[in-house]
Formats: C-alpha cells, structure tokens, sequence
C-alpha cells in the first residue's frame, strides 16, 4: 500500500534534469553522473559501452536503492578526453549502434514478409 | 544386539545350560545377531558340527525368565558350508585345520607356553582357565607388554568389513590348490595378526585386520578365540569373511603361511606391531579377569559393586592408557584447527559409543568396542527393542559376572528399562557414577589439562540426543522400587550436575559484589548477519524456546497443531535436558514423591533436581512455582519433623526458596505473605544463643546450623533487596548481634569451626550491606517516609563491631583455610562500610558541615592495622602485599577471597578519601595532628601512590593473562559442547561454570575500581616513553577485561569503556601510533594530526557506539505495548516499562549480548550502514567508522610497547577477521577512502596486516578461511564487494589492493573463485593494481601453483571473454596472476586427471587467438612466460620445447596448428 506510483519509475519529475553532472572533487577527469528514472537497462549498456572506450580508466554505475529510480554513473577517463565527453560519445555510439541494429532487424522483417507475400 | 554377543565373549565358559550333544549350529550371523544370549560364541563355533541336522528353530539356553521372549528363532542357512565344499573329511578334521596353519607362524608371533591338550572335556574347563590364568603365561605376557609399553601409536578400530576383505584377497593369492592337513602340529598357542595399514597424512590409523589367536586349551575354545578376536560381534559379514579366511588358511601349507606372514609383517611398522600384541595380550589378561571372578554373581546387590570394581583396577590402568593416547589426541587436534573443530569434536564424541564403564563410572576398554553400522543402526533410536526381542535386553549379562566387562552408555540406558529392578538399579548407579565422574573430571581439567580420558566427550554423547538419556531417567523415576527410583534421582541430579553448580553458585554468593544468580539454561548465540558485518556475538537465546518448556494442555491448542509426542519430548531433552525433563511433567512427580514421605536421602535428592531446575531458567522457576502443592509440601516438610533438628534437606529447602525468589518478585511476595518465609527461616528469631552454647553442641551440629543460618540469611537478603520486610529487620538484629562481633579466636579454631562461624558472620554482613543500600541519606532530616529505607539507628553499633573485625594482626599465622573464612568477613566487612559509606556521601555537593565521626574512625583503622604502606611509615610489607601475593599464589577459593577484601578496601578509601576531602580540613589546623591523621587529612590514596600503582600492574599482568579462558564458550554455534546446565554446559573446563572465570571476573571488578581512582595523566604535558606505555597496557588490559565479563554486569562493561574513550586515553593512543610508525621500517609518518576537537568527537562516537552495539538488551516483542506507542502514550505503558526493572535478581544469558567475542572492538567499523535505511543508530555512520579505524590502528600499535609476558588480545583475534572488517567498512561508502587521514590509517592498516599474512605465509598455513572462518554465504559477500568497487571506486588504489586480497593464495579456493567470478563479471580485472602495490608480497599470490580446476576455468574464460585485454595495458596483477598459473600449469608437469583439463584450457585459448589477434601479446606473454623475479628472457630451448607442447594438444586440428604457427614465427622474430 506504500508503494510508489508506477508512473514514478519512468516519469521525471518536474524541475529535476534527467541528467546531472557533477565533478569529483579529488580525482582530475573524474565524474558522477546521476540518471533519473533510469534502472540496470541503461545503466549496464551504459557502463559496458564505456568499458570500450580506451580513454575510460573507470566507469561504473549503481543503482542507489530498489525503489529510488535513479543511476548513479562514474565515469574517470584519461587526459585525452573527459567524463562528459566520454559520457556523450557512449550515448551516440550506442545510439548508432541500435539504429544500425533496428535497421537491419526491420529490412530482415521486410525481406521476409516479402517472401511471405509471394507465397 | 552386539550387547549380547559381546558380553558373552567376555566370558568364555561353557552355557551350562546347554548339554554337550544338543545340536550345534552352523549360524549365520545374520541369525545370530537376532538371537539371544550370544550362544554362538559361548564357544561353539558353527564349525563343530557342519554337517549336524539342521532344525529350523534355535533353542535359546537361558530361558528361565518370565518374560516370554522369542526363544526360537527361524534358522535361515549355514553359511559355514562353504569352508567344506573341497569334500575332505567334514566332522572335526575341518574345525582344526582352521588353526593348524597358524602353528607354524609361531616363530613370527608372540610365543606362548604351550600347553597339552587331549581332547573335549568341559568338565574341567573352568579348572583349566584357571590355571592357565595364573601360569606362567601371565607373566610372559606382562613382559611383553611392557616391552611394548613405550609405543605410541594411535588406533582407530573401525568396523572391520573393508579392512577384513583387503587382506583375504591378498591371502587368496597366496593359497591357491595346497590343501594340507597339519594336525600333528596343532598343539601350541599361535597367534597371526594380520594388518593392513594406511597411513593417512599424520594421523596413522591401524586397521585391523583379523586377529587369530590360538590357545592351548580345547578346539573349542581355541575357535571361540579365534572367532572373538576376528570381531565376529562386529555382524555377519565380517565373520563371513572372516571363516572365508580361515577356510583359505586351512587350505595353506606351513610355508605358504611363513611366506605371506613375512610378507606382512614385513609391510608393517614393528610399532604397530607391539601395540596389537600387547592389546591381544590386554584381552588375554582381563579374560583371565572374569574367569576368576566367575563365581561372584551378586548381580543385584548394587551395594557390593565397589568391592568388586576395586579388583578390576589392574584390568582398568590396562584399558586407561590406549584411551588416553586416543582422547589427548583428539583434544590437542582440536585446539589447533578451527576449520575442523567441529569434525574433531564430532569425531571425539562418536568415540564414546564403543566406551565400556564400570559400575563406579571408570572406563573399561574400548577394545571390544566396535561397534557395527548394522548394530548401531538396529540400537539407533536407544530402543533397539521391540517387544519380540524384550528378553533378550533384559538377560543382558545375566551369566558370569555382569560388571566386569563394563557396559556401554547405551547399553546400560537399554538396561533401565530391563525387567529385573536390580538390573535397572545398576544401570542407574552405573549412569549416575560415569556422569558424577565426567563432571569432576571436566572441573578438574582446568587445573591440569590432561586428563586421561575424554570425559568431556563422554558427557557430551551421554547427554546429547543419542542416548535418550533424559526420557530414560524420566521413566525410571515413575518405577515402583524404591531403590530404582532413588537411583534414578541420584542420576537425574548428576545430569543436572547439582552439586557442582551448586558449589559455584555458593562460592559466588560469597562475594559481596554480587549480583544474583545467573540462569544456567544452555544458550547459543544468534546467527551472525551481514548487517553487523557478519560479526559473531549477537544475542545469547536458550536452545529450548521457553514456550516449549511447560506444553500447555491440549484443550487450550489450536486444532491444526498435531498432537503433542514424546517424540517432541525427547527433541527437546536432546537441546537441554534440564528443560527436557521439566517438560516431560518431572515436577508433579517429585510433588508426588514428596508427599509420599520419602527417605531423607531421596528427599534431598528430590529437593536438590528442584533447586538445579529453578536455577535453570525463569520459566522452570515459574513452573516450579505454578506447580500445584510442590512448594507447600516443602514447606510443610521442612516444620513437619522435629523443629531444632537440622538435616541437609532443611538446608536445601532454603536455597530452593531462596533461588525461587530470586527469579521473581511476586514468588517472594507470595511467600512472605502465605507464611512460608516465616516458616523457614524461624530460627532466626530465636533466643540468641551465646556462643559457648554453640560451641557446645558439637562440629556436626555446628556445621548444620551453620550452612542453615547462611542459607536463611540469604533468604532475607533476597526480601531487603526486593525492599520486602525492612521493618520487620529489627527482630532479627539482635540473634545477628552474636555473630557480629569478633569472637575468641582461639577457642574457635581449637573446636575447628572457624568456617562454620565466619560463614555466618560473614552473611549477616553481606545482609546489612544490603540494608545499608536502603539507608536514607545521613543529611536528611526527619523521619524515613515509606517503609523502603531503614533507619540509621541498627548501624551505630554495627560499624564499631565491623572496626574491631579490621584489625587483623595475627592473619599471618593463620592457616589456608581460616584465612580464607577469615578474609571473607573482612570483605564483606568492607563491603558493608563502602555502603555507609556511600550513603553518607551526598550527591552534587562540594562540601559538607559536619563529617559523622565514623568516617575518620574508618580511615584510621585502615592506617593502623597497615593496609597499605605509607611513605612515613616503615613497615616491613603491608596488607595489601599480602593480600596481593595471596591472590598469586593460593588456591582458588582464596584467592577470591583475597581479591574481594582488596574491591571492598579500595572502594572503602576511595570513599572515605572522598569524604574527608569535601569535608574542606583547613591544612594549618592539621600541623600538629600525628603523622596518621595527617595521613588521613591529606587522603589516603595519595600517600600510597606506589602501593596501589603496584597493585594495579600486578593485577593487569594477570588479567591480561586470564582473558582466554572466557573464549572456548562459543566455540560452536549452538549449545556450545553439551546441552547439561550449568558447569555442565559446553565449554571446557566448566568454562564460565568455573572458579577460574569466577576469579577472572572478580580481578576484573577490582581492576575496574582501581581505574576509578587513578587518573590519567593528560596527554599534553607527560609525552615520555614511559608514560605511554604504561598507558597503552592499561588500554590493553581494559580490552582484555572486557572479554572476561559475563553477563549481568552491564555497568562494568560500561564503565570500563567510559575508561578506554577518555580523551586523554585517546591521545595516548595517537601518540602510541606515531612511535609505532616511527619504529616500523618502511612506514611514513603521518604528515597530519588528529584535532583536539577531531579526538573529542571520537571519544564520543565510539562511546556510543559500543555502549549501544554490545551492551543493549533485547526487548522483548510486545505487540500491545508497541500498539500503544503508535497510538501515544498512554499508561499502560509506563507501567510495563517500570515493573521490568525490579522483578527479578537474577540474571540471563538469553536477551543480551555479553560476554563480549573476542573481536569485539572491531564492530565499529564493521557494521553495515547503508544510507538508505537508516537504523536506530542516531550516530554519524562515517564518524564512527573513521573512529573505529583510528582505534583499531591504535590497539594494534599497542603490542610493540608491551612486555612478551602480557599477551594482548588484539593480536589473538585472527587475521582473518581484520582483514573482513576492513573489507566491511567499505561496504557502506567510500567516505573512509575519501577523507585523507583516515585513508592513510586504512592504508597503515593493510600493510600491518599483510605483513603479519606474509609471515604466516612462510608456515605454509591457510590463515584465510573467509568462508568457513567468517560465514558460509560469504560469496555475497564478495558479490556486493566488488559492485561497490565497480560502481564507485574510481579504480581506487587502496580499495583494489583489499579486494586483491580475496585473490591471495592462502585463501580458501572456493572463495578465490567467487572473487575472481565477481570481478571478471564486473569487467574491473583491471582496475586491480599491479601485485608490488599490493600489501603482501607478490609470493603471496604466486606461490603455490594454482591447481584448482574450477579457478584455471575461470581464468581462461575471463581470458576468453576478453575481460583481461584492459588489464594487460594497465599491468594489473590479475593478468600477472592468470600468466602465472596458467603458464605454470600448462607448461609445467601435468599428469593424469589434469592432462585432459590441460589439453582443454590449451585448446581454448589457441582457438580464441586464432579468432582474436588482438589477443598475440597476451598470447606471446603466455609462451614465454617466466617467473616474474627474473629478468631475463627464457631460453630459447624452453620456448621451443613449449611451442613443441602446444603443437602436440592441438592434435593435428589445422586451424590451431595454423595458430600455433603463427605465434611460433612471431616468437622467432622476436627472439632473432
């Protein structure tokens, strides 16, 4: 009876940015980001697509608590670059990367309701 | 049963029952172990007759009894067929030829003086055992044996099935064909033993074989040998082979045997050897025993039993030494593995199963001992019998002599319930005499710690579930003899171990401080859970739930609950016993047999389990209290008899009031008001006799109404306490008046009854201690209001007798145990002025008007009888020296006693310091006062500096050499060792049950009144060496205290941890770290300093923190009260909350947390405190952690300060555990890494501690045991871990090097697996730091070469999934690790098993090349890997030869030898 609204776990609220920045004071190139309203599905691509870039020297992310629907990601890179812009290229990549996925998926389904049309 | 038959081989004479041409029987043992009275082997051998007709039913010999037991039991087969299947003459030639062969083994055996033997005559048999008893045969035998006397050897007889059939398969061999008659030769004693030895690692175990013994008296008797010594009780598949073997010896020539004899005896070890003949030679000898012996067989006269027993001496000293071997080993095993403690334990336990006692309780010899799976699965639940067999339980031993050859602990429970009341009566005595024993010596083990038989493990096995002890007793007491149900009592009372506790508790009551009883129900401690870091020493619980005491009646249960069964009874017993038989309704029994008139012995008996049942827990008392009539005809016997006589049962009935009481202030009030208390405690009031008249009545009678005015003064201690019965004290003052004042010594210890009047003496102090508490304040006016307080007008007179008492002259010529009563009223003397003292004392006032004239009367008193040394004063030693060295060099007793009088004398001028010093003398008037009242005037204490400067080390050098014996307590999770109560429950040595802990806990009061007045100097001004290190062996010793303490005394802890986090404390601890970085080699200073105010919030926060964590109790869950307070507070709860406090005097173990785990100190940082769920704690999480580590670091640097002769209890707790609680505390946050000095702390932390890890490494010990050491879920553990360090670490250095220790070699693998499983799934094998940055040495992580399967997979894959590539570039350790072992394991020598798993994890990673080049340097790395300490590349040969392996697994499969290839003109390149 307690339990959040459903609508909480996606839905951010209003005047929080869905994404904050914020630079670790001790550590150069160093970097937590906090992802609202996001879980282990962003979280994890997020951090393995990371783990590729050569420049990243860490990045990991936590999900605070079960029922707080927030990622907190770490991100440390090297000099060459920097946490935002590892953080930026991860997304595009990763944006790229499930086009590329969507569209090979779609022109497959196409090719194959096409042959099932000719049948 | 193997009763039977085991008892009948004891004593080998002719059934006489039997007459000589009945028909023998082939039997099968399958058969045999059905019938009954073990005719078989009453030396008949099956071999006799083969070819005799075989009717289908066995005639039993021994019928003769009421019971109507299956005498007739269908026969199924003669499995004896076999051995004359090769058709030679069938009828007596065969039965010899079984033992011809042996004779010619006669140069290779132990000789025996042969003897002529003509043929069957059972007429003289018995003569012949005689004389071959006393002949000359003995005395050859002794010879031997103690020629072989020095050998140690540890034997393990296990059921011989495996060991029997090893060895006829090696004698097959050597038989084949040869059939050979040798009966010319068959006179003459043989004896072929045949063993086969296994040496496994250390531990030798012996298993034998098969023994043949021949003896020169019968063929009949010769086989009856032969089959005993083959273990033929041991089943039928064992006499199975065994005439197997013997058939296949039979069929041996004379050579053939020399042969495989040589053979044999040559693969032995001549010890092993010796030790077997001289046990062959031990059965020999008690054979001989019972044989003479045949004629006694009073077996129901139990009162003749010693007599007897005494006879067996020389049999027990024989049987004594193999089980000492068998029972220190064990017990020196287990005190070294923690790891396997349990099985060790186990292991000891499951020995007493073969243990043989006697009638009064010594241990016979196990050699008979063996116990079969069959046997003990048929005797599994203790009732074995069915009602088909009852007869053949109840004829247990009949024939010959039933004691001699003792009986097992459950046969002898079997046999309370046999159908002869003397039977049942003997089993009884004997149960009751072998537990009496085991308590004693358990006691005893304490002051000599070998004891020669593992009583421990027999107490144990006896009380544990096994047996069904308990449910025996608990019929027997129900029986309708007398004499058994007075047995039975004698034996319930040493299940409980009355008198034991009983002697403890006295002893304790004797000390002023204490407290009240401590409940003696067995407990374990709750689970450990992760949120307290998996830290142990949660809340003590009873192992019975207190709801499954008293089952309430089936009308008020639920219908769903299944009824209730003994089966649940016997459950419960099985967790404690105490609580088992008070559940199986023991109480309304004992009602019954109270009312019943009983003997005075079994009165006292009864009154006695009373007392040890109350003592057992509250709700045993409440039962005791709830049951109808119980109390009131105790009470009613108690006036019943004469009213001046005084009996033991009197005595006892007192103390079973006075501990009912105790438990709950209702009972007492109840008793008070139905007259009961009048009642018993009457003498009191009575005229007070002088005491010339006492003196008069004679020791006997002195020492009865002693012990009874004792106990009666406790009563009424127990009613001031509960503020009960205040006014009505002055009745009794006047008979306590004779007892106060200070007698004629000499006319007392001339009649010898010192103790007798000291002990009364000292109580009625011990009273009016306790009426001094409820003294109102001296200052206040007018008069007490409420009935509470007492009036100041008893203690005027008081006082000046308790004066006269501290004059104490001529204590040095006292004897040990005058002086010993002697100090005990002086204690309590003392005990009972600090009280007065105190009340004089007014709160929050710096000065007082006036000063009463007894407080300078005091202080005088202590400086003119030389207490202490003064500086003005020369004595030659004081009393405090005395008293001193009494504690260091007395006994037990005394040396509580001494130590008590020194609590109460310190507390006493503590207080008159104190008095004299708000009483603001003006110092010019006291310049003409003598030099004792300018003593006085400038106190006490500050004239004897030293003294009590010495005192204080001399007691800290002995705490901090006390401390471990508190530790065995909870060597296992539940119900430590034995479920008994009291001294009886678990721990070694009595554990807290003992006089050992009592004296602990009593230094440990007086070290806590000794820290109360010396001061710490502050920090600021004294940075001396010295000074710092006399300040850290207090911390050390306050440490140490801490674990002494037991449960009920909360406030020492309490104040001994107010002591420990003073601030000036803490700075001394800072200082202590910065000398102990200084000195260490290698270690930076720190380039900062903690705050005063940073110390301060330290001091605060770890205050707190282990106030709350260790010394909280329980509340116990009460849904109404917890309704109430979310609703608001209303009055209902007030009102719960302050009746909890007064109820009881006693104190439990359950609900609380004391005594403390050895590793207590860590729980400051290793608690869990997640941020979001916040617990009760109010505290700043991350302050206590860093306080935690500040303190930590601090009481490890303590050790380089102290003397080798002072153990500290900081480097006694494992390593493992640190290294854990580090670990912990980053669980919970990264806040400790961050802030820059506690990360320095944690990072001196780890180096400490790899350095001890790389000490140990040397020994070559597996010192990290997280998963068996810690718990057994610690893979979540690990799981959490490593997310929390590849979530928010940012790769942190010193977070990568503690969980690099979780990859250290001398962890346990499974552990090693999971850790590296998390990591490689987390994708951070990189971000561990290169092994030289780890804090062990790289060796640590090298040095044995992984073979674990699983571990090599795991490299592989991570290697695979490319979850290593990172860590190549970054130089983590992990791939260091993975080249290692991998090359190491590849390339070094594989055989066997391994070859496969090589080819394998070859395979894979060539195939993953062949896919990944990125993966070429890894690969190349890989082939010319060395070991990382060279330099230099490897020779070019190795890396062929290595190439040329790989080349070999791929087996011609082209697309990995392509790769290989590849990689191999890579190489080449390289190299050129």
């Amino acid at each position: 009876m307690n339990a959040p609204d459903r609508y909480e776990r996606f839905v951010v609220p209003e005047g929080v940015s869905k994404v904050s920045y914020e630079r670790d004071t001790k550590i150069i190139n160093a970097a937590s980001f906090t992802v609202e309203r996001e879980d282990h599905t962003i979280g994890n691509i997020l951090r393995m697509q990371l783990h590729r870039d050569d420049n990243v020297l860490f990045a990991g992310y936590k999900l605070p608590h079960p029922l707080k629907y927030k990622i907190l990601l770490r991100i440390h890179t090297t000099s060459q670059s920097s946490p935002m812009q590892a953080y930026n290229q991860a997304i595009d990549d990763l944006d790229k990367e499930l086009d590329h996925l969507k569209n090979e998926f779609e022109t497959e389904l196409a090719r194959h309701t096409g042959k099932m049309m000719e049948y | 049963m193997k009763k039977v038959s085991s008892g009948g081989n004891k004593n080998p004479k002719p059934p006489k029952t039997k007459p000589l041409g009945a028909t023998l029987l082939g039997i099968n043992e399958n058969d045999a172990a059905g019938l009954i009275g073990g005719i078989v082997e009453k030396g008949f051998s099956e071999t006799m007759l083969p070819s005799a007709p075989q009717p289908s039913v066995l005639p039993f010999p021994v019928a003769r009894h009421r019971s109507h037991g299956p005498h007739w039991a269908p026969k199924v087969k003669n499995f004896n067929v076999n051995n004359y299947g090769d058709g030679d003459d069938v009828d007596g030639v065969g039965e010899r030829e079984d033992f011809d062969g042996m004779d010619l083994a006669a140069n290779v055996a132990n000789p025996v003086p042969r003897k002529e033997k003509k043929g069957l005559d059972f007429g003289k048999w018995q003569e012949k055992m005689k004389i071959n008893g006393n002949s000359g045969l003995s005395e050859k035998k002794k010879e031997t044996e103690r020629a072989s006397h020095g050998g140690h050897v540890k034997e393990q007889y296990m059921t011989v099935n495996n060991k029997v059939s090893a060895i006829s398969e090696e004698i097959k061999e050597q038989s084949r064909g040869s059939l050979h008659s040798v009966n010319a030769i068959s006179k003459g004693t043989t004896k072929v033993e045949m063993e086969h030895t296994q040496h496994n690692g250390s531990c030798k175990e012996i298993h034998t074989v098969s023994e043949i013994e021949r003896k020169p008296i019968s063929h009949m008797d010769s086989s009856f040998a032969a089959r005993k010594l083959v273990g033929e009780e041991n089943g039928s598949i064992e006499s199975q082979i065994d005439s197997e073997n013997c058939a296949r010896l039979s069929q041996m020539s004379a050579d053939e045997i020399a042969e495989a004899q040589a053979e044999i005896m040559a693969k032995l070890n001549p010890e092993l050897i010796n030790a077997l003949k001289k046990r062959a030679q031990a059965k020999v000898k008690r054979q001989k025993f019972s044989d003479s012996e045949q004629s006694e067989k009073n077996l129901s006269t139990v009162t003749a039993d010693s007599d007897r027993t005494c006879s067996h001496d020389s049999v027990k000293n024989v049987a004594g030494e193999a089980q000492m071997e068998e029972g220190n080993k064990a017990s020196v095993n287990t005190s070294k593995e923690n790891c396997s403690l349990w099985d060790a334990w186990s292991k000891r336990v499951e020995s007493v199963r073969g243990l043989k006692f006697s009638l009064d309780g010594s241990v016979i010899n196990s050699d008979f001992a063996h116990v079969s799976d069959s046997e003990s699965a048929s005797s599994q639940s203790g009732s074995g019998y069915s009602e088909d067999n009852v007869s053949q339980r109840d004829f247990l031993r009949t024939e010959g002599d039933p004691g001699a050859s003792g009986y097992t602990i459950k046969e002898a429970i079997a046999l309370t319930r046999s159908v002869v009341p003397g039977q049942r009566t003997l089993a009884l005595h004997l149960l009751a005499s072998v537990l009496d024993r085991a308590i004693v010596s358990i006691c005893r083990n304490q002051v000599e710690p070998e004891g020669s038989v593992d009583w421990e493990a027999i107490w144990a096995f006896t009380l544990g579930p096994e047996p069904e002890l308990v449910f025996s007793l608990r019929m027997c007491l129900d029986d309708n003899h007398n004499s058994v149900v007075h047995a039975c009592a004698k034996a319930i009372q040493c299940v409980l171990s009355c008198d034991m506790n009983e002697y403890i508790f006295d002893i304790s009551e004797k000390t002023p401080t204490y407290l009240g009883d401590v409940c003696t129900a067995p407990v374990f401690r709750s689970k450990p859970d992760i949120n307290a870091g998996f830290l142990r020493g949660g809340f003590w619980k009873y192992n019975t739930k207190p709801s499954n005491i008293i089952v309430s009646d089936e009308s008020d249960k639920p219908e769903g609950e299944g009824e209730r069964t003994i089966k649940d009874d016997i459950v419960v017993a099985g967790q404690d016993t105490a609580s088992g038989l008070v559940r199986m309704e023991i109480l309304p029994r004992i009602c019954h047999l109270l009312e019943t008139d009983p003997a005075v012995s079994l009165e006292e008996c009864l009154i006695s389990i009373l007392i040890a049942l109350a003592r057992h827990s509250p709700e045993c008392a409440a039962a005791i209290i709830n049951c109808e009539r119980l109390v009131q005809t105790i009470a009613n016997r108690f006036t019943l008899k004469q009213q001046t006589e005084i009996n033991p049962c009197k005595i006892k009935s007192v103390i079973l009031l006075k501990v009912l009481a105790r438990v709950d202030k209702k009972s007492c009030l109840k008793f008070i008001k139905n007259g009961i208390f009048q009642k018993v405690t009457w003498h009191l009031y009575r005229y007070p006799l002088s005491l010339d008249q006492w003196l008069k009545s004679g020791k006997e009678a002195c020492k009865l109404t002693s012990a009874l005015l004792v106990e009666q003064l406790r009563l009424w201690k127990v009613c001031l306490q509960y503020g009960y019965c205040i006014s009505e004290f002055s009745d009794i003052f006047t008979t306590l008046c004779v007892w106060l004042s200070v007698p004629t010594m000499d006319k007392l210890i001339n009649n010898n009854v010192m103790n007798e009047y000291c002990a009364i003496t000292k109580e009625s102090y011990l009273l009016l201690d306790v009426l001094a508490g409820k003294l109102p304040n001296f200052y206040s006016k007018g008069t007490p209001q409420d009935s509470n307080t007492c009036s100041w007008s008893h203690f005027g007179t008081t006082i000046d007798l308790a004066l006269e008492w501290m004059n104490v002259k001529g204590i040095h010529n006292l004897q040990d145990f005058e002086l010993n009563s002697l100090l005990w009223v002086i204690s309590s003397v003392f005990n009972m002025l600090s009280s007065v003292l105190k009340a004089v004392i007014l709160e929050n006032t710096s000065s007082l008007q006036w000063l009463p004239d007894f407080v300078p009367k005091i202080g005088l008193q202590i400086i003119k009888n030389g207490y202490l040394r003064f500086s003005g004063f020369s004595e030659n030693g004081s009393l405090v020296e005395y008293l001193c060295n009494l504690r260091l060099k007395s006994e037990q007793e005394l040396a509580i006693s001494s130590t008590c009088c020194l609590q109460g004398l310190v507390q006493v001028i503590a207080s008159v310091d104190k008095l004299i010093n708000l009483a603001n003398l003006e110092p010019s008037k006291y310049q003409s006062l003598s030099s004792e009242d300018k003593i006085l005037a400038n106190g006490i204490l500050k004239s004897s500096v030293v003294e009590v400067r010495d005192m204080l080390t001399s007691f800290m050098r002995l705490i901090t050499n006390e401390w471990q014996c508190m530790q065995p307590i909870e060597i296992f999770s539940r119900g430590g060792l034995a479920p008994g109560v009291g001294v009886g429950w678990g721990a070694p040595g009595g554990g807290y049950w003992s006089l050992k802990t009592l004296l602990a806990q009593q230094d440990t009061i007086l070290l806590n009144h000794l820290l109360q007045i010396s001061e710490i100097p502050s920090a600021i001004d004294a940075l001396e060496a010295e000074e710092v290190g006399c300040t850290l062996q207090m911390i050390n010793c306050v440490l140490a205290a801490c674990i002494i303490v037991g449960p009920g005394n909360n406030s020492v802890i309490d104040r001994l941890l107010s002591f420990i986090f003073q601030v000036p404390v803490l700075k001394y601890l800072d200082m202590g770290i910065r000398q102990f970085l200084n000195i260490r080699k290698g270690s930076k200073d720190f380039r900062w300093n903690y705050e005063k105010d940073e110390i301060f919030s330290f001091s605060n926060v770890l205050a707190t923190h282990f106030k709350n964590r260790w010394l909280n109790i329980k509340k116990k869950q009460n849904p109404v009260s917890q309704n109430n307070s979310k609703r608001g507070r209303n009055s209902l709860e007030t009102i719960h909350e302050g009746t909890e406090e007064s109820t009881s005097l006693i104190h439990e173990w359950a609900h609380q947390r004391l005594h403390l785990p050895a590793h207590w100190f860590l729980s400051a940082i290793s608690t869990v405190h997640l941020k979001e769920t916040d617990m009760e704690e109010p505290l700043d999480f991350l302050e206590v952690s860093k306080g935690g580590l500040f303190f930590l670091l601090g009481i490890e640097a303590i050790p380089t300060f102290l003397t080798s002769e002072c153990s500290s209890p900081v480097q006694w707790v494992p390593i493992v555990w640190k290294l854990h609680a580090l670990s912990v505390v980053l669980l919970s946050g990264m806040g400790v890494l961050e802030d820059e000095k506690s990360r320095d702390v944690y990072e001196t932390l780890q180096n400490v501690y790899g350095e001890i890890l790389d000490e140990k490494k040397l020994s070559t010990v597996k010192s990290l045991q997280f998963e068996s050491d810690i718990h057994q879920n610690y893979s979540t553990f690990i799981e959490a871990l490593v997310d929390q360090f590849a979530a928010e670490s940012y790769g942190d250095e010193v977070f990568g090097r503690q969980i690099a220790i979780y990859l250290h070699g001398s962890v346990e693998a499974s552990v090693r697996l999971d850790a590296w499983n998390a990591l490689s799934n987390a994708r951070v094998l990189e971000l561990l730091p290169p092994l030289t940055k780890c804090f062990t040495k790289a060796e640590g992580y090298l040095e044995p070469i992984e073979d674990d399967e699983k571990i090599l997979e795991a490299y592989v894959k991570s290697w695979v999934s490319g979850a290593l590539e990172k860590a190549a570039n970054r130089g983590s350790m992990t791939l260091s690790l993975v080249l290692h072992h991998l090359s190491s394991f590849i390339f070094g020598n594989v055989a066997g098993e391994k070859l496969s798993l090589r080819n394998k994890l070859t395979k894979s990673l060539l195939r993953d090349y062949s896919r990944k080049q990125q993966h070429k340097g890894m690969m190349v790395k890989l082939i010319c890997y060395k070991k990382h300490d060279t330099t230099m590349k490897q020779p070019v040969t190795e890396v062929e030869k290595r190439l040329q392996l790989l080349k070999e697994i791929c087996e011609g499969n082209s697309s990995l030898v392509t790769a290989v290839e590849d990689l191999e003109s890579f190489i080449r390149r390289d190299l050129n």
